[in-house]
């Protein structure tokens, strides 16, 4: 086990904050609103259900190896070498997921921003503020997302907040008007960006106050739903049905703020504050990749990993798409499916092999000793 | 066997090394014969020095050598309280030694030293020395003087209120002025001489229960490791015990004013106050510390907290101002309201440079006036100041170089670096403002997103002497808040710097813990 410095259970969460929303409040309204329609406001409800089964599954999984990331742990679980190949899973997927993440920053940026900037400056130059990030390990990627949050839920209060004079609450009504199923099939794009809470199963061994674990991340799944629900009920109350013609909704909303006739266009500021969001996304996922492919070749220090995996993951932006098309297919519907998969359904099978091995090993010892 | 006898000696830090032999080697021993110690002696200050040596005679029998720097020394206390009463003096007996003479001077303070090395080092000190025929032991006699200016008002930290004695370059004075406010036997203060040819004293203060004791050992370990020729200045210490010395946020304070090393001791930081600047060093700090003026404490608490904000609101100005100008007149034009953006434009229409160039040969001028103006006379520093408002400020716009706006931008961003308290602190967001600037050029405000994020990222990692540099934003301890993002007034603030040693939380008051003491 390398430990190297800890964090606090508050800055864990505060860094599965940003790792969820910075992405899902870009697209997450339109792609609930093409299945949900007018109840896609009620989607992420239903999708917190996946988060609440995944903090189960993490919590799950440290309960068995509390000193043990998911890397290390389905070593001790399944055995070596199947331990090993459910690893290299993970090593070809998190460069996947992170490349994913890069390429949206990236893409959001040209059409938001720089249109004439080529996008390997703007990608490059997050990937090595972030590295950066990394290297200099966890304790500072944790107080660096403390910083950042700040600025990033600012954001968001500053948008809705200001936004409130452009609402139509009328635009909620009808209510549930083909029944349940449209916004429970609208679930499963905020559903994929949920089983994301599995971070948790590689973060929660750099925490050093766990008593209170299950009751802070019940939390912090609520607090991300509800910033979903208001982002998407936001975006509903302004643009109504338009809103799953968007592509990127809230930076649509944003256009609309304007202050005392003075203060206009403020969609840079808000993609400024924006950025802090992601870099602490990208942190986090890099981190993890870093810290899981040194625990698979059993490395004894991350750093030296860092600035090759930031370098993979940044090809694997490229790799990834082909344009901006490919981009939305990644985030909808099937691609969802994959993301279930990989960061629910097979953390999920792990803790029920290592659970069943547990409690065989209990009954042979039960067996043996009387 | 020698081998792994050698092993060892050969890693042991050279310092301690030179301790040893200075302590164990058997050469400077005082010899009893008074020619032999007084021969030795003459060598070691042979040519080019100025000591004086006096030989005489205690009651016409005894011969005795006074060895003194001249200079150095009180020669009117030294013949009045010394010299003559040893002439006068009508022993029992022949055979005197040092402590018998000890006893019957009247002079409060003297030393009995045994080595040829005490010895020459007292003389050099400016402590006259004593030897006597037939006695293996010499005296030394705290006579030393030298000259030293007044104690005067601090010239880099006014205050409108507040007390006006600042430092001086003599240690003793300023050890005074801290005791005269600090009147309790726990203000410690422990002597460390540093530099093989200065031979500094350094004087580490500490309220002895109140610092965390791992912190005053630290600072042993550190300062003991200084290997140096000389120390000139304060920072020459700095360099050398600071976590990361490459980082350009300063992590000591710097400081000419008494009161305000009073204030940090009573928080549990300590203080270096070193013989030859006025300037006396305290950690551990945080960026927030840093910000803080000594005038917060000394002017109503709601005041305080509106400068305090002005303040900071001014740091991050002077540190992103000239850039978010760049980012926005050349990548965000919409951002500006249309009227606004207008004269900007009629403004820039002329001027043949891109924001980028114009504000880095503004800035880079404004520097360059500042660093003039402050190593003139000060008889020529006004001149400095006049033609750079009228060169840069009026003929440059009009002659069409730089725009109007820029001036504006610059000036400000002068305002705001001199709102900062600590001279020191200001460097960092002076050096950084470049970079900065050409992020904002080359990628708008997500460049400077960028390089602010880089910047976080490095204070999140610095320490100083074990405190995180951004405590106690992040690792957050909400309950040193109301000291940093506000200031509660005087007796709502008995915060000491983690004093969790004794049992005592920090930010209870402290008559709280009196009453739960009983």
């Amino acid at each position: 086990m390398m430990k190297q410095g800890e964090i606090s259970l508050a800055q864990m969460n505060i860094m599965i904050y940003p790792a969820i929303l910075a992405t899902s409040i870009l697209s997450v309204p339109s792609i609930t609103m093409a299945h949900a329609g007018h109840d896609m406001w009620l989607s992420p409800f239903w999708g917190s259900l996946v988060g609440l089964l995944t903090v189960f599954v993490a919590l799950g999984l440290n309960k068995l190896y509390p000193d043990r990331t998911m890397i290390e742990a389905s070593v001790s679980i399944l055995g070596a070498v199947p331990g090993k190949l459910f690893g290299l899973i993970y090593m070809l997927y998190l460069p996947h997921i992170t490349g994913l993440i890069i390429r949206t920053y990236g893409e959001f940026i040209i059409s938001n921003a720089l249109p004439q900037t080529p996008m390997y400056v703007i990608m490059g130059t997050m990937v090595l503020v972030c590295a950066i990030n990394v290297r200099s390990g966890i304790e500072v990627i944790g107080r660096s997302a403390q910083i950042f949050v700040v600025l990033f839920i600012f954001l968001a209060a500053f948008l809705f907040v200001l936004l409130i004079g452009e609402l139509h609450p009328a635009d909620l009504l009808p209510i549930g008007e083909k029944g349940l199923r449209p916004s429970i099939v609208g679930a499963l794009a905020p559903a994929a960006w949920f089983s994301e809470f599995i971070l948790i199963a590689f973060l929660l061994p750099f925490v050093h106050n766990r008593s209170k674990v299950v009751r802070k991340s019940m939390l912090s799944v609520l607090y991300v739903t509800l910033s979903m629900v208001v982002t998407n009920v936001v975006c509903l109350l302004l643009m109504g049905d338009m809103t799953a013609s968007f592509v990127y909704p809230v930076m649509i909303a944003a256009r609309y703020i304007t202050i005392a006739d003075f203060m206009q266009h403020l969609e840079a500021l808000v993609i400024a504050l924006w950025i802090s969001g992601i870099y602490v996304k990208i942190s986090t996922f890099l981190y993890i990749y870093s810290l899981s492919i040194a625990q698979w070749l059993g490395m004894k220090d991350y750093r030296p990993v860092v600035i090759p995996t930031a370098f993979l993951c940044t090809v694997f932006a490229y790799w990834i798409a082909r344009g901006k098309s490919d981009i939305s297919s990644m985030i909808s519907a099937s691609a969802n499916i994959y993301t279930l998969v990989m960061l629910l359904i097979l953390p999920a099978l792990l803790l029920g092999i290592g659970a069943i091995r547990k409690k065989i090993q209990k009954q042979r010892k039960g067996q043996t000793s009387p | 066997m020698t081998k792994s006898f050698r092993g060892p000696m050969k890693r042991m830090p050279f310092h301690r090394q030179a301790h040893m032999q200075r302590g164990s080697a058997p050469s400077p021993i005082l010899s009893p014969h008074l020619k032999d110690n007084v021969t030795a002696l003459r060598a070691i200050y042979s040519e080019g020095s100025d000591v004086t040596f006096h030989t005489f005679h205690i009651h016409q029998a005894v011969e005795a050598v006074l060895i003194f720097h001249s200079t150095l020394c009180d020669t009117e206390l030294l013949d009045r309280q010394i010299l003559g009463p040893l002439i006068a003096w009508n022993p029992d007996s022949l055979l005197i030694d040092a402590a018998a003479i000890a006893g019957i001077l009247p002079i409060s303070s003297s030393t009995i030293v045994a080595t040829l090395e005490e010895a020459s080092l007292s003389i050099s000190g400016g402590h006259p020395l004593l030897l006597l025929e037939g006695s293996s032991c010499a005296l030394t006699f705290g006579l030393s003087k030298s000259e030293h200016r007044n104690v005067e008002e601090p010239t880099a930290e006014a205050t409108l209120r507040g007390p006006r004695e600042g430092f001086t370059e003599s240690l003793a004075v300023n050890i005074s002025l801290l005791r005269k406010r600090l009147k309790n036997p726990n203000l410690k203060m422990v002597s460390i001489s540093i530099g093989e040819y200065t031979r500094t004293t350094v004087r580490l203060a500490y309220l002895e229960g109140v610092i965390e004791p791992s912190i005053v050992k630290e600072v042993m370990r550190r300062l003991s490791a200084i290997e140096t020729d000389g120390i000139l200045e304060s920072e020459y210490i700095e360099e050398w015990i600071t976590d990361q010395p490459k980082s350009p946020f300063p992590q000591m304070l710097s400081t000419e004013r008494p009161d305000v090393v009073c204030a940090n001791l009573l928080e549990g930081r300590f203080a270096l106050l070193i013989d030859g600047t006025p300037f006396a060093l305290v950690a551990p700090v945080t960026l927030f510390s840093m910000l803080q003026s000594a005038e917060d404490y000394y002017q109503h608490f709601i005041m305080s907290v509106f400068v305090r904000w002005l303040r900071y609101l001014f740091y991050i100005l002077s540190l992103l101002l000239p850039s978010a100008y760049v980012a926005i007149t050349t990548y965000h034009q919409e951002m500006i309201p249309t009227v606004l953006l207008l004269s900007v434009a009629k403004a820039r229409e002329e001027i043949p440079f891109p924001a980028l160039i114009e504000a880095l040969i503004m800035e880079i001028a404004f520097e360059a006036l500042r660093e003039a103006g402050v190593r003139l006379p000060k008889q020529v520093g006004a001149a400095v100041s006049i033609v750079g408002a009228l060169i840069i400020g009026q003929a440059a716009t009009s002659a069409g170089i730089v725009s109007a706006p820029m001036v504006i931008i610059v000036a400000t961003t002068g305002i705001a670096s001199f709102m900062i308290p600590r001279y020191s602190a200001g460097l960092a967001s002076r050096l950084l403002r470049f970079p900065i600037m050409l992020l904002a050029g080359t990628l708008g405000l997500i460049g400077m997103m960028l390089g602010m994020i880089v910047i976080v990222i490095h204070l999140c990692g610095l320490r100083s002497f074990g405190v995180p540099y951004l405590s106690p934003m992040t690792p957050t301890s909400s309950g040193l808040w109301r000291d940093v993002f506000w200031r509660s007034p005087i007796w709502a603030n008995r915060n000491r710097l983690r004093g969790r040693h004794n049992g005592i939380k920090s930010g209870t008051p402290i008559i709280a813990r009196q009453s739960s003491k009983k």
